[in-house]
């Protein structure tokens, strides 16, 4: 699968190439690297104990937070169709999501760890304090992006993009602080019970950016944007995204 | 003198090694019922959460009190469940009555909160000869008249934290009626789920 997954980003990669040299289409290489951060829904899990609110004694509390942010590297091809007013954009690229669940100690009273009920066997019921489960996942996946360029070609624009990309998950791995030590060597018995990511991701984002220098040379794109839908397959997932926004910075070659 | 130093040092450490304390365990914690917003809803996380409706009264934990006890004394094992009885209808109740009911179990002499485990799936019929149960409303105590009930542990369990024994979990549901003063009541809807570890299990 993952195989498949790789040759069609390549064979894309090379059909937007194979438009190179059609007179009024002029191709740019990108290469990019971005971050974007996801709030999430404070978890409710089977398998964490709940606790009180310190400020409504007694009084399940939410003080458990999940984070997640993605980190990206790619390369893209861009092609400007009706005289650069439109780009079409295809390519590859790594993601890695790291999500975790954790305590918000920051501004709480309470300990800043939780239960994990990680075992039950027979009559004996196991939990670990645990600070912290992290996941990071790697992805490989296909950018598609559609660039609007309203304005003529000067040394800096601005401009607007659509755009949505696949993923497949090439590795995943999860990591467990405890609030003890000793307990490391049971991180994996606490992995067994926590959610696996899916093996598909896809995401739809909204953007603008900054085009820095003019086309006929080398230049520099600066991109904010935001995910307006995130599909994990499977479901429940590890963590529930709600909103968030992220920012990219391209090197941009003409070819 | 050294010696005796030495073995009251080390016998202390075992002591605490053999047990673990966990207080943020010992804290209750209230997630309301669905159906039913007032009682704590049934769960089996060792919560230290009861309730139930007496009449259309609440009898539930509190704060201020040790939710439950066991206390293995004088040829019986009572479970004994303390907290208040309030209006159901508001959040306070300006004239809440503390209560307490202890089911005593005859028959059944558990040494340490570990052979709590031995109550696990275990249905008791209020009314069978083994059985008393004293209810204390404000300082007054009185045995109930049971026409019919049951107390049911629907789960014991013992809980391991971080590899230490803590406790033992109880977690189950009890109802009745009886005769007070000639006049019958019921309790309904009854849960517990509450921990019992070193520090509310007695023996003497």
């Amino acid at each position: 699968m993952k195989t498949k997954f790789l040759l069609s980003g390549i064979a894309v990669f090379f059909l937007i190439s194979s438009l190179s040299g059609q007179e009024g289409k002029r191709p740019f290489l990108f290469v990019e690297t971005g971050i974007d951060f996801i709030s999430c829904e404070s978890p409710e899990k089977d398998y964490i104990r709940g606790d009180i609110d310190p400020y409504n004694y007694g009084y399940v509390t939410d003080q458990l937070r999940s984070l997640l942010h993605m980190e990206y590297l790619g390369v893209k091809l861009e092609y400007r169709l009706l005289n650069d007013v439109l780009g079409a954009a295809g390519g590859l690229r790594y993601t890695r999501m790291i999500s975790s669940i954790g305590r918000t100690a920051y501004w709480s009273d309470t300990p800043d760890f939780f239960y994990v009920l990680y075992k039950q066997d027979g009559l004996t019921t196991e939990y670990a304090k645990v600070r912290e489960i992290m996941q990071k996942t790697d992805y490989l996946g296909i950018p598609l992006e559609l660039r609007i360029y309203p304005n003529k070609d000067w040394a800096i624009n601005v401009y607007y993009k659509v755009g949505a990309a696949l993923n497949v998950k090439i590795r995943n791995r999860k990591e467990v602080v405890f609030y003890q030590d000793a307990m490391k060597p049971y991180s994996h018995e606490i992995s067994r019970v926590t959610e696996d990511p899916g093996t598909f991701h896809a995401s739809l984002y909204l953007g603008a950016g900054l085009k820095i220098g003019k086309l006929a040379k080398p230049g520099a794109n600066l991109e904010i944007s935001v995910p307006v839908g995130i599909l994990p397959s499977g479901e429940p997932g590890f963590v529930t995204p709600q909103a968030g926004g992220g920012c990219q910075l391209m090197i941009r070659i003409p070819l | 003198m050294k010696n005796y130093i030495i073995h009251i040092a080390f016998g202390a450490l075992l002591l605490m090694a053999a047990c673990s304390k966990e207080t943020e365990l010992k804290k209750s914690v209230f997630i309301p019922d669905t159906d039913f917003p007032d009682l704590p809803a049934y769960s089996e996380w060792g919560y230290n959460t009861f309730g139930a409706y007496y009449d259309r009264e609440l009898f539930i934990y509190t704060e201020n009190d040790v939710p439950a006890k066991i206390i293995n004394n004088g040829g019986k094992t009572s479970f004994l469940l303390k907290g208040q009885k309030r209006s159901a209808q508001y959040s306070y109740d300006y004239d809440p009555v503390n209560m307490s009911i202890s089911f005593d179990l005859y028959g059944f002499q558990p040494n340490t909160f570990s052979d709590l485990l031995a109550l696990h799936d275990t249905t008791i019929d209020l009314t069978g000869p083994n059985f008393k149960m004293i209810v204390t409303i404000d300082t007054v105590k009185h045995e109930e008249q049971i026409m019919s009930g049951t107390l049911k542990f629907i789960r014991a369990q013992q809980l391991m934290v971080d590899k230490n024994q803590v406790e033992v979990i109880l977690s189950g549901e009890f109802g009745y009626t009886a005769l007070v003063d000639e006049e019958p009541i019921s309790i309904t809807l009854g849960r517990f789920d509450v921990g019992i570890g070193e520090d509310n299990f007695f023996k003497y």
